[in-house]
């Protein structure tokens, strides 16, 4: 241990007690319910700071995702050079609120990165999630070179066998996949599943050997602990990148769900179309990933 | 005595320019702010002798102020100010088994001819000769071929000592090698370069170097200069064999002011102080014997000059074929350059936009655009596309073959336009979902129309900026389905049509 880790250990240690003591009665109350009290929950009206506080407390708190001394891998959409008003990436006043919530739950280590389409150094910067990682208190790491991918085998896929994952990803012990809801010119919509590309290297393969399939073949290989997706800007048209904020209609509206699956079909009904409009999704609960059907989830639904 | 110092002050200025202008070349963490960057630049010869003639204005004032510094006091550009100069001179301070220098004869028909051949070829409209010779661009090449990839290769080494003690505070860079043919001449040049100043010194600057040979000739005019004071002269020769221009002449005590490049190593070395810098005053003419030589070459050029070599733009640059030929008939120029014609008439292949390019599109090629351009940049979209967001190019040329552009100017010249190869495309070959192209297209100049319940690319060029996003992304392999061909003049892309859109949902209720 160098001498700056031991410094910011010391700090995070004297975090995790303070705010502990704090959270008290909320993890007096997860331990009452070790049932996870719902399968998902939506949220709307509110800022994504306080949308996200009274989804995470509906589910328990953030002490019931993430344990003491954890690692966490916050996985937003980073992918283009575009300012927070575009909606092209995830809201980074969200991605600082989850990284607030984790670290007073304890976590030890708070990683925040994307594979991302523009160049990695201006997509960081210029989403503004940088800046609000950093000022959280997590760590901001790059996934600029295929050395931070390891090989693994997805036993299930159909078309997609092999991909290389960040070795964060593959090492921590949580890992929650903030996406934002948006249109898609390839998948129709990018919600949760569609956000793993940016976990994995070589995208080029999924492409190449029908998208859907391979989106549906990785989402039986990493199940994310948490799924929040990011509605409070939602760009309906020219997406993934959008062309101008003329494309962006507000929600201010957040779902969070244990299911990735039942994430993304109820992000795509808030979009305006029906889940089984996105083969992902069908291919995905075939394969049992997950629950597509919304009438069998036990849903909370909150407005602020 | 202040004269004995000149020496060190020389050796502190000329390292205090050889470190920024080479960290310029080597800046991956982008720590040097852009606008400072002309201001690093600011005497550097040939960069502002192209950015006058191609633009005018305030380079004028660059030219001026070494004109100046070369009529007060010699060619005090060569080693005060040139990062090849100095870089040779570390050579020569750091080569084995320390020869000593010796007064040669002037390369004067050579060094005369090669610029009066440069010239000529620039009046033809080809920068080829001042590609090759400049030193300043010289010095950016081998910089940024050369030791940039070296340079990012020891970083990566640190990256992961760094990461394995946990940090993440260093980041890996990922720097290319340029292609095989640019890199070979780069790393012949560099062979050149030290074996030259290896054995001979600064012989480069006094045959080869048309900055040096152009300022040679100014010097003679210079007030201030090395002379020899030959009542207290004793002959020994300490001067000359420290005068790494073999300028000195001790036995007749003459100094060749128009080789002297101003390094002041001689001075400190005189046991008698009697080689110093004196002011003079207009120099007489002496008949310059070569001066027949020098104008018999010169005539020979301009008659026998093959032009027609030099007027080719452009060769068509042919690609491997798929399923169909791709026939790109001209390369792309980054933006700002305004055409293929004004690109070339300014570019010295200095390199400085392929080293600062974030998104790694600006690459060198050995003859891009035909014999006009030899060894200059080209946008390749194999190796990236050109940022959207970016404008950085056009701020550092220190030539202006790339001229600078606001960001709102920037997102609508239209460089190149947009080619769709349907029967490449994955979409129809493999009648699966793709749309990468479009995904990355930032004005939607590649859209996906449904088409026999698949999503096919639809182009429209008129929207196109030539970014090359949609080629550098598709995945079909071997070939691509989708690629730019390039403008030769700019021209100004029409503007992505904005629609109201409809909300989704009316009232605060949720959908499920």
């Amino acid at each position: 241990m160098n001498r700056r880790e031991f410094i910011k250990k010391s700090v995070a240690a004297g975090i995790v007690t303070g705010s502990a003591l704090m959270a008290a009665p909320v993890s007096l109350f997860a331990e009452e319910k070790k049932q996870k009290p719902y399968d998902l929950v939506a949220v709307k009206g509110g800022e994504p700071a306080a949308l996200f506080d009274s989804a995470i407390s509906a589910l328990g708190g953030m002490v019931a995702f993430v344990p003491k001394n954890s690692t966490v891998v916050v996985k937003p959409n980073i992918g283009w050079d575009a300012d927070p008003r575009r909606a092209a990436n995830t809201h980074p006043e969200l991605v600082k609120q989850i990284i607030r919530h984790c670290l007073s739950a304890g976590a030890k280590k708070v990683y925040v990165f994307d594979n991302t389409c523009d160049i990695w150094t201006r997509t960081y910067k210029n989403s503004g999630i940088e800046y609000a990682v950093n000022d959280a208190g997590g760590t901001m790491i790059p996934a600029n070179t295929e050395r931070y991918f390891h090989p693994v085998t997805v036993d299930k896929g159909k078309r997609l066998n092999q991909a290389k994952v960040h070795e964060q990803v593959l090492e921590a012990d949580v890992f929650i996949n903030v996406p934002v809801l948006k249109h898609h010119s390839s998948a129709k919509l990018t919600i949760g599943m569609k956000n793993h590309m940016g976990i994995v290297w070589d995208r080029g393969y999924w492409h190449r050997n029908d998208l859907n399939q391979c989106i549906a073949d990785f989402a039986t290989f990493k199940k994310p602990d948490l799924t929040v997706v990011d509605a409070y800007n939602v760009l309906m048209k020219h997406g993934p990148r959008g062309v101008s904020e003329k494309d962006v209609v507000t929600m201010k509206s957040l779902i969070i769900s244990l299911d990735p699956v039942a994430a993304d079909a109820a992000a795509a009904k808030m979009f305006g179309m029906e889940p089984s409009d996105l083969s992902y999704i069908s291919m995905a609960a075939a394969m049992g990933v997950g629950n597509m059907d919304l009438t069998k989830a036990s849903i909370k639904r909150i407005k602020l | 005595m202040i004269q004995r110092h000149l020496r060190s002050i020389r050796i502190v200025i000329s390292l205090f320019f050889l470190l920024l202008i080479a960290g310029i070349f080597l800046d991956f963490y982008d720590l040097i702010q852009p606008d400072f960057i002309p201001v690093i630049l600011f005497f550097q010869v040939m960069p502002a002798l192209m950015k006058t003639l191609s633009t005018g204005g305030m380079a004028l004032f660059s030219l001026l102020a070494v004109l100046g510094l070369t009529v007060l006091a010699g060619r005090l550009y060569c080693s005060f100010l040139c990062p090849l100069g100095t870089f040779m001179d570390l050579v020569i301070r750091f080569r084995p088994g320390k020869k000593r220098f010796l007064w040669t004869r002037a390369h004067t028909a050579l060094r005369y001819s090669l610029l009066g051949l440069t010239l000529l070829v620039l009046a033809s409209g080809s920068l080829v000769l001042i590609d090759l010779l400049d030193p300043f661009s010289l010095f950016g090449r081998l910089m940024t071929t050369l030791f940039r990839p070296l340079a990012a290769t020891l970083n990566n080494a640190l990256v992961r000592v760094f990461e394995s003690l946990g940090s993440y505070s260093l980041v890996t860079v990922e720097f290319p090698w340029a292609n095989l043919p640019v890199l070979m001449v780069c790393l012949a040049c560099l062979g050149l370069i030290v074996g030259l100043a290896m054995k001979k010194g600064r012989l480069y600057c006094n045959s080869l170097c048309p900055v040096g040979a152009f300022l040679g000739l100014v010097s003679r005019l210079s007030l201030f200069r090395v002379s020899i004071d030959r009542t207290s002269c004793v002959s020994c020769g300490k001067c000359e064999r420290v005068c790494k221009a073999g300028c000195i002449d001790s036995k007749n005590y003459q100094v060749d002011i128009s080789r002297c490049v101003a390094c002041y190593t001689c001075l400190p070395v005189c046991p008698e102080n009697c080689i110093n810098l004196t002011m003079t005053g207009m120099p007489k003419r002496e008949m310059n014997p070569n001066r027949r030589t020098l104008l018999l070459l010169v005539g020979l050029a301009v008659a026998g000059f093959p032009k027609k070599l030099f007027a080719q733009i452009a060769k068509p640059l042919v690609y491997v074929k798929n399923t169909i030929s791709i026939m790109r008939r001209y390369p792309t120029t980054p933006p700002g350059s305004r055409s293929i014609a004004e690109f070339t008439s300014a570019c010295t292949g200095c390199y400085l936009c392929v080293s600062h390019c974030p998104g790694k599109v600006i690459q060198p090629a050995l003859t891009p655009y035909g014999s006009k351009g030899f060894l200059m940049p080209r946008m390749d979209n194999s190796r990236g596309f050109c940022n959207f967001t970016c404008t950085t190019c056009g701020a550092i040329c220190p030539t202006g073959a790339i001229l600078p552009l606001t960001l709102d100017a920037k997102q609508q010249i239209q460089i190149g336009t947009v080619n769709f190869i349907r029967e490449n495309c994955i979409v129809i070959t493999q009648k699966t979902e793709c749309g990468a192209c479009s995904e990355h297209c930032p004005t939607k100049a590649v859209a996906m129309v449904l088409e026999n319940g698949l999503r096919v690319p639809k182009v429209n060029p008129k929207i196109c900026v030539g970014c090359g996003a949609c080629e550098y992304a598709c995945p079909s392999i071997p070939y691509k389905s989708i690629y730019v061909e390039g403008n030769p003049i700019h021209i100004t892309a029409e503007k992505p049509k904005t629609e109201e859109i409809e909300k989704p949902m009316s009232g605060d209720d949720f959908p499920f």
